[in-house]
């Protein structure tokens, strides 16, 4: 009976150590296999938030590695480099575009040269990323580097702050769509009168000098109107030299004898010059003809068109039966494409940069014969799609 | 940031007894544990002031993507926190199986999971359909479920102090008002879910905005 006894107890004891031994092998595949799966299942979700952060933060993200270690190359080479390296695309190559959009944000180091003059505490501190020995260096280095490359660089509202280029649009707009008044009482008076689709330019001439926005009855148009003393004063020194219209030269001569300010005349017309995307503002015109696009501008000062037949090409016709009224058009494809390299680095402000940036997508889709396929097709679908887009600026 | 994300996923291997500190470990291997635990916090906390420092000094644009990264980064922090919490053996033999721990790994992994999966839907949606979301609809959404899921899961964690215990589908009366308001908390989800179904319904097949439309470019600049 002992025996039997002790049998039975082994028995148990066999078999509650089996079942102790499959609780454990569960426990094995719970905690090596299934715990390990929760910090493996946050890592994507890490992933999606750096590469959303850095993008709507525009800056890459704190603690990659890529462009530090670049920056570092930079800041150490940057001496030997200086005046070999004039490709931008450089940089897009090397700065890993895959993870973040980070060629904006080296944009914006390019503009850095501003500091200089500007202490903008934004782009200070766009410098976050990076550590504190190589920002250092960074300053040193990058400075007359990065200003080689300004021009080549995409135009931003940042380069409303170089008066230059800003005065020059200016001068042109008021060429075209301007006029300075000057009454017997002795008032003088800047309007600018532009269609109601372009009023963000005028506007942004309000926030700069003052004055103010008004619709014109009768026509869908607005009027910018500055007639205080300060605004005219700072616009007289701003513009001259840059106005090239010879009524406006007239207009403008009479407010600088007012002032007893020394009139200066404008230097010959150069290629990358913002007059002409400020003219273009005003008196130009984009629209396509059957078989392709033309861009035009009419003013009634033939010299004004003549300077830019030679810079940028066309032909001026007559428009007007009593001949007073000229026209320029540019209908050469490569003529074309080269305004429109030269809009992209002086860009229009009004509504007309809406089909000057459709410019290539539109000798694309020719090139595709999207015109003339059937509307079902794919290309007469782009086409369509094309052509809507074209239209919706007004 | 890379080498925190390799070590999260290497760490996350050697921590699997701190489910069962009351199964009757050793003090010796509860000790390791618990160090080992605690230590994860470490790479999460420098993901977490990665983050920080990246939206520090930018250019933000707040749009709905971006709005559900911060809405993670919140309750990832706030759910670590627990976190380090729990990871004590000491403490987890009062908090073990209760619902402080449903609370904890609710707010990281539930919602920091699905608030960047939410993030990522926003953001490449526009990629793989061509059609723009409706901002204005995805930020009320986003309102919506942040509120509705803290609503839901922060009560937990009162509860799961007092002693509400996990895995038992009935709770004594005392337990009530917190159940009460996680009640109206997941209606409120549900709410939110069915407004997300909306917004994904709208974007594929009425009123479509396509992305290269200047209206929906205006946020690369």
């Amino acid at each position: 009976m002992g025996k039997i006894k002790e049998k039975i107890r082994k028995e148990k004891k066999r078999k509650e150590r089996e079942k102790r031994k499959k609780r454990l092998y569960e426990e094995m595949v719970h905690f090596i296999i299934s715990h390990p799966e929760v910090y493996i299942l946050i890592i994507p979700g890490f992933g999606i938030i750096s590469h959303v952060l850095s993008r709507f933060s525009m800056k890459p993200i704190f603690g990659q590695l890529g462009p530090k270690s670049l920056t570092l190359k930079y800041a150490i080479c940057g001496e030997k480099s200086q005046y070999e390296i004039t490709n931008v695309k450089i940089f897009h190559i090397l700065f890993n575009p895959q993870i973040t959009n980070a060629h904006h944000f080296f944009d914006k180091f390019l503009l850095f040269h501003s500091l200089r003059t500007a202490n903008d505490i934004r782009k200070l501190s766009m410098l976050v990323g990076i550590s504190e020995a190589i920002c250092v260096l960074y300053f040193f280095y990058s400075f007359d580097f990065f200003y080689l490359l300004t021009p080549l660089i995409k135009p931003s509202k940042q380069d409303l702050q170089n008066p230059l280029k800003f005065h020059q649009w200016l001068a042109g707009l008021i060429d075209a769509d301007g006029s300075f008044l000057l009454t017997k009482k002795g008032y003088a008076s800047l309007e600018i009168t532009m269609d109601i689709r372009d009023k963000k330019a005028l506007f942004l001439i309000k926030q700069l000098y003052g004055g103010s926005v008004k619709l014109r009855s009768g026509s869908l148009s607005k009027r910018y109107r500055m007639h205080h003393k300060e605004g005219i004063l700072r616009m007289i020194h701003d513009l001259n030299g840059h106005i090239r219209n010879p009524i406006r030269i007239l207009q403008f001569s009479k407010l600088c004898e007012k002032y007893s300010i020394q009139l200066k005349y404008s230097q010959p017309l150069t290629y990358y010059n913002h007059w002409f995307a400020g003219f273009f503002d005003g008196d130009g015109s984009i629209y396509m003809s059957p078989d392709n696009i033309i861009i035009s501008a009419s003013n009634n000062m033939k010299p004004l068109l003549d300077e830019l037949q030679l810079l940028y090409g066309g032909t001026i016709n007559i428009t007007h039966s009593s001949g007073r009224s000229f026209k320029w058009t540019l209908q050469n494809k490569q003529e074309i494409l080269d305004l429109f390299n030269y809009f992209k680095i002086c860009p229009c402000y009004s509504a007309k940069m809406f089909r000057i940036l459709k410019i290539p997508s539109y000798f694309e889709l020719r090139k595709l014969k999207a015109h003339s396929a059937t509307p079902l097709s794919i290309n007469g679908q782009l086409w369509a799609r094309f052509i809507n887009k074209w239209n919706q600026w007004q | 940031m890379v080498y925190a994300m390799i070590s999260i996923g290497v760490l996350g291997f050697i921590v699997w007894s701190h489910h069962m500190y009351i199964v009757g470990l050793d003090i010796d291997s509860r000790a390791y544990f618990t160090a080992a635990t605690i230590i994860i916090a470490l790479p999460t906390g420098v993901k977490i002031f990665s983050w920080l420092a990246t939206i520090y000094g930018g250019k933000l644009h707040f749009y709905a993507p971006f709005m559900f990264a911060l809405g993670f980064i919140l309750l990832f922090t706030f759910g670590g926190f627990t976190g380090i919490i729990l990871a004590n053996a000491s403490i987890d033999i009062a908090l073990h199986d209760t619902y402080y721990v449903v609370g904890h790994f609710h707010y990281v992994l539930s919602l920091g999971a699905v608030l960047s999966l939410f993030a990522a839907f926003y953001y490449w949606i526009g990629k793989i359909t061509g059609y723009h979301y409706n901002e204005k609809w995805a930020l009320i959404h986003f309102w919506t479920f942040l509120i509705a899921i803290n609503i839901v899961f922060m009560p937990m964690h009162f509860l799961g102090l007092n002693g509400m215990p996990r895995r038992i589908s009935d709770y004594p009366d005392g337990y009530a008002g917190w159940n009460n308001y996680m009640s109206y908390g997941s209606i409120l989800t549900v709410i939110s879910v069915f407004l997300f179904l909306y917004i994904v319904s709208t974007t594929i097949f009425v009123n479509k905005i396509y992305i290269t439309s200047p209206q929906s470019l205006r946020r690369f600049n």
